[in-house]
């Protein structure tokens, strides 16, 4: 059964982060490792989140319909200081996303195609957002 | 008798408790609700914010103390001294390390590269600088010593620090090179101008790879414009590096209502970060 209190306060942070933008300043330009203009959705399990500097990072494995699993290794471009900022302190980010939690990112695949990627947004197995609306235009 | 020293005892037993709840009475009323810390990132509680800015609110110009962090607003991720165009003719030798570098951070002149195979030190950790520290993304925070003799700058990030000596004294004749430098300070009516030479030249004046010297002679202008804004204007005067002087743009330095979170560069989160997504993301893989 779904906690309506948590889906509220998860409703809450995702609306607070779609008034406050992040401003993606990925890891001295990680960003250019991606490709922003063609995002992929994967849909997986947890296995590690590390709330950590330079830029937290999300492992999830991913098995396709043949029951091949590949790891994923995400980077989250807001640091735990700009994600503090908007709420999602180590703790309640580590409960969010600990290990087995059943997840879809949406990411801007890695241009060397390999199984990275720059989050955009999170998405739990009830269809609630849990991180989200990140990105914006990046100076070229 | 014995009703008399039951009598006794009661007496003393009621004037126990009247005492000891005149005590906790007392107590209660002088103790205060224990300070907590404030907010400090750990975002267990309501982010605190600043008070409503009243636009006639009085402030000190002379009072920097609190923690603020630079504006980026509208510079699109960019930050330097200057805009592109903005940056004085380099010196051959300065030119040659400015190409030198790499960045992926694209930039007139010179290609991004992957960051897996960029050279910025910052990347294994390297102290990012004075100049660099100003125009990052992290706050940094100004504390005034109870004697006036300096002004400490503590900077979030790399949780690196820096004196501004308002003690009067000369600047060093040879200075040994620090990352930061060696900075005195003096009022000029109600700005804080900042004299600073003795840089390490290793560092990087900002992430596009620009370039300093050991000369460099850097001068800061602070002023505070009102209770929450700060604004700051740069000049690096390095005739090694550059053919006339760099003055920057106006930057706009922003108070917070929150203390600073404790970054350091950890070499075991760096280099774990460059070794799972950095290089792998550039189709570097590890053997």
């Amino acid at each position: 059964m779904r906690d309506n209190k948590k889906t509220l306060v998860l409703a809450s942070l995702a609306l607070g982060f779609a008034l406050l933008p992040f401003t993606i300043e990925a890891h001295h330009g990680t960003n250019q490792s991606y490709d922003r203009s063609a995002p992929v959705t994967v849909k997986g399990v947890v296995t590690e989140f590390r709330y950590k500097n330079p830029h937290p990072q999300l492992f999830i494995d991913v098995t396709d319909n043949e029951g091949k699993t590949t790891p994923w290794a995400i980077e989250i471009a807001p640091t735990p200081y700009t994600l503090a900022l908007r709420g999602w302190s180590k703790s309640r980010s580590d409960e969010a996303l600990k290990p087995g939690t059943v997840v879809s990112i949406t990411l801007a695949p890695s241009r060397a195609g390999t199984s990275v990627g720059l989050l955009r947004e999170i998405v739990d197995a009830d269809g609630v957002q849990i991180l989200g609306n990140l990105g914006s235009p990046l100076r070229e | 008798m014995r009703h008399r020293f039951l009598s006794h005892s009661v007496v003393v037993v009621v004037s126990a408790l009247v005492c000891g709840s005149t005590l906790l009475a007392q107590d209660s009323q002088q103790t205060e609700a224990p300070k907590v810390s404030n907010w400090g990132y750990q975002a267990e509680g309501p982010r605190p914010e600043l008070p409503p800015l009243d636009p006639n609110e009085p402030f000190d110009a002379h009072d920097f103390s609190g923690v603020w962090v630079t504006d980026h607003r509208g510079t699109n991720g960019f930050r330097s001294m200057t805009d592109e165009d903005g940056t004085p003719p380099r010196m051959a030798w300065a030119q040659e390390v400015y190409l030198s570098r790499k960045t992926a951070r694209p930039h007139k002149g010179k290609e991004a590269v992957e960051p897996a195979f960029g050279n910025d030190p910052i990347m294994a950790c390297n102290p990012k600088g004075l100049l660099r520290l100003f125009m990052y993304t992290d706050p940094a925070e100004f504390i005034h010593t109870s004697t006036g003799d300096r002004i400490l700058m503590t900077f979030q990030s790399q949780g690196s620090t820096r004196n501004i000596w308002m003690d009067g004294r000369a600047l060093p004749t040879a200075p040994e090179p620090r990352w930061n430098g060696y900075s005195v300070g003096r009022w000029e009516d109600d700005t804080l101008v900042v004299d600073t030479i003795g840089f390490d030249d290793r560092a990087w004046l900002d992430q596009y790879g620009n370039v300093y010297s050991k000369d460099m002679r850097l001068e800061e202008r602070w002023r505070r414009v009102g209770r929450d804004t700060i604004e700051a204007v740069y000049r690096i005067d390095d005739p090694t590096s550059y053919t006339r002087p760099w003055v920057s743009t106006t930057k706009i330095y922003r108070r917070q209502a929150h203390e600073l979170r404790e970054i350091f560069c950890a070499p075991m989160d760096e280099l774990y970060f460059n070794a799972v997504i950095r290089d792998p993301a550039g189709g570097v893989i590890a053997p």
